[in-house]
């Protein structure tokens, strides 16, 4: 079931990066349907994150719970704007580092994966 | 003598900066805070001083009675004197003759769907005549005191003057210095033949006013002082806080992106100077910070769409303005349904593609649709003999016509009209109508027939006051202000009428709400409304996942390097 759920979150973790990558660019925001397509997809991944946290998978490593967390606190990083905690102005700086946070846990992952394969 | 070039530059260098410096001591100033009691004698036009104890019958001129101490000529110019550059469209004048139901905006500016005064036969003195009540740089002789003036500035008493042609006079009548039949009133002189007013570089709001009351017309016509509403009023600045000008009188308009003919860097005095600028604004301004509000709607919406708009759960509403319906003016006759129709708080995108409030208005008119496509408007002056033949019209088409078709389709009279007005036209030129966001022309089966046309289309001017404050503005009470089947503003249809009864397709096509018409993607729009059903809920969602993902994840980080070390 963990291993399941396991391979449910990377999915998700990748299709939230691909609809992401619109607001790739520096100074660009995620917005209209981009953002709305992340948002639904975001939603089930943030369920799926904490059981990925607190029930590991048998094989998972340093590295691998490292991305996870990393990915939490990603998740962490985006709800300032969202709750109203800064500026619209500075609303920015959370978002961008709520994506570069994600593209960093996101690659960390993938390098866990291809050493664990190696 | 080799230094003789050095020398001469010297010596004209010298001199051309005394004369400078001579031409700035010509204009009298205090340089102090306080204000400058005026207590002066009026001159004529010849500049002689007027002394009301002779008989002398010479009339008072405001350009040579201001002029020993201020620059007139410079300060006659400016903004509203059509003077610097035409910039972003701003209300347009608009020509209403009831005998011909014209309703034609007009502007000596450049701005995009507006007539010029000659294509209306409109030279200096008609446009005088038929503006002036509320153009102070409509003539010749600029009206000082209706700005300047702080007290006892009898604005109805200046539009009487003006409806009479007595532009000149119309100063000194409407501040009680002449009365009507240009007599001078004694008791207003001291022993030394001089005048006390009290005028003021800013005389206060209320001067501004007299020419830019907005007042809205609800379902109850209930006509509330608009102005009163504006934030920045009721916090004690002026208009001219930040709609600033030095004598030049090239006045800031305020809006982003303005380039001000003085070379001045304006920045400051438009809305996001003032509040979105982390050096600060003017006068200590509040910071906007627009909390939760994701960033991008701040470059995809202007900041009036939401302080100035339609306000939370109320749509455009019909209104009346200064220029456009004589407020100001004492009136029995200022009914909610007089001409020209101004509709105000519909949504548009601006020159920089943000979407923003607008004011909106419909021409209504006749002309002539040439063989190359152009349209040549007819003036009333032209229409109303022919209009009078035709229709029997005396006074008032609108309301005669009603009462001869009783409601009903008017088509059969505005054929008549049309077909009296086509019989001096040469081959390959057709009479037209414009009414009802339409061009109407007769058929061979001398029918009237619709057809799309730039002509016909709806003038707008942005709309930017008066500014509500952030507690009263649209997303106060959250997204759903805007993004829930609740904020009305954005599906109400809104679109021209035409002045008598016409048939009905071309009138419901020229109608649209800002979401038909493209300005905000419908599709995108209703699903955000679903997602946001729901936000609430997903704040609390998202942070207690944040919370468990977290420490979860931090405590299974930390069993993973134990064991490791193991």
């Amino acid at each position: 079931m963990i291993q399941r759920l396991s391979r449910w979150t990377v999915l998700l973790a990748f299709l939230c990066t691909i609809s992401s990558i619109a607001g790739v660019p520096v100074g660009d925001e995620l917005r209209g349907y981009w953002l709305q397509l992340h948002l639904l997809v975001a939603s089930p991944l943030a369920a799926l994150l904490v059981i990925r946290c607190w029930w590991p998978a048998v094989d998972t490593t340093i590295l691998g719970q490292l991305s996870w967390w990393l990915m939490a606190i990603a998740m962490g990083l985006v709800l300032i704007p969202m709750l109203g905690w800064t500026s619209s102005q500075n609303s920015m700086v959370w978002i961008e580092g709520h994506g570069w946070l994600s593209l960093i846990a996101v690659a960390i992952l993938g390098w866990s994966v291809r050493r664990k394969s190696t | 003598m080799n230094n003789l070039p050095a020398i001469l530059f010297l010596m004209t260098t010298v001199l051309i900066g005394s004369i400078g410096t001579a031409q700035d001591s010509v204009w009298k100033r205090t340089d102090s805070d306080d204000p400058y009691l005026h207590r002066i004698p009026l001159r004529d036009s010849r500049g002689e001083v007027i002394d009301p104890g002779s008989n002398s019958d010479s009339l008072p001129h405001l350009g040579k009675s201001c002029a020993p101490c201020h620059d007139v000529e410079a300060a006659s110019g400016g903004l509203h004197a059509g003077q610097g550059p035409d910039g972003r469209a701003g209300e347009p004048w608009i020509l209403v003759d009831p005998r011909s139901a014209t309703r034609m905006p007009l502007h000596r500016r450049k701005w995009p769907g507006l007539l010029s005064p000659p294509s209306m036969d409109l030279d200096q003195q008609e446009w005088s005549q038929e503006f002036g009540r509320h153009d102070t740089g409509a003539g010749d002789d600029s009206d000082c005191l209706v700005c300047h003036l702080a007290s006892g500035y009898d604005f109805a008493k200046r539009i009487e003057q003006i409806d009479s042609g007595n532009t000149s006079l119309a100063p000194f009548v409407a501040a009680g210095l002449v009365d009507t039949s240009g007599q001078l009133d004694p008791r207003r002189f001291d022993s030394t033949a001089q005048v006390e007013l009290n005028l003021l570089g800013d005389a206060g709001s209320q001067a501004c006013l007299r020419c830019h009351t907005v007042r809205d017309l609800d379902e109850q016509n209930d006509r509330r002082w608009h102005h009163q509403d504006d934030v920045h009023l009721a916090a004690g600045l002026s208009c001219v806080d930040c709609h600033r000008s030095g004598i030049d009188h090239h006045m800031v308009r305020g809006y982003e992106g303005e380039v001000h003919p003085s070379g001045t860097d304006v920045t400051t005095l438009s809305c996001r100077g003032c509040h979105l600028d982390e050096d600060g604004g003017l006068f200590g301004a509040p910071l906007a910070e627009h909390r939760g509000l994701p960033p991008f709607h701040l470059e995809e919406i202007s900041c009036t769409a939401c302080h100035a708009g339609p306000g939370p759960g109320r749509s455009p509403v019909a209104q009346w303005t200064s220029r456009a319906h004589r407020l100001g003016e004492a009136s029995q006759e200022r009914l909610g349904g007089i001409p020209p129709r101004i509709i105000g708080g519909f949504l548009q995108r601006d020159d920089q593609q943000r979407i923003s409030p607008v004011r909106l208005t419909w021409p209504d008119g006749w002309g002539v649709l040439e063989a190359n496509g152009t349209i040549t408007p007819l003036t009333p002056a032209q229409l109303r003999p022919l209009l009078r033949r035709a229709l029997r019209v005396r006074s008032d088409l609108v309301e005669e016509l009603s009462d001869q078709i009783e409601g009903s389709n008017a088509s059969s009279v505005l054929v008549k009209a049309l077909k009296k007005l086509q019989e001096p036209l040469e081959d390959g030129r057709e009479a037209i109508l414009i009414t009802g966001g339409r061009l109407w022309k007769v058929t061979d089966a001398d029918e009237l027939q619709a057809a799309a046309s730039p002509a016909a289309e709806a003038v707008s001017w942005a709309l930017s006051h008066p500014v509500r404050p952030a507690r009263a503005a649209l997303g106060a009470g959250g997204c759903n202000d805007c993004h829930s089947s609740t904020s009305s503003w954005l599906q109400d249809r809104i679109g021209p009428s035409s002045f008598l009864p016409l048939p009905g397709p071309g009138e419901i096509e020229a109608t649209s709400s800002p979401m038909e018409s493209g300005i905000i993607d419908s599709s995108r729009w209703k699903i955000w409304s679903w997602l946001f059903l729901g936000r609430e809920a997903g704040k609390i969602y998202f942070s207690i996942c944040t919370l468990l993902a977290i420490s979860g994840g931090l405590l299974g980080l930390w069993k993973l390097i134990q064991e490791e070390s193991r």
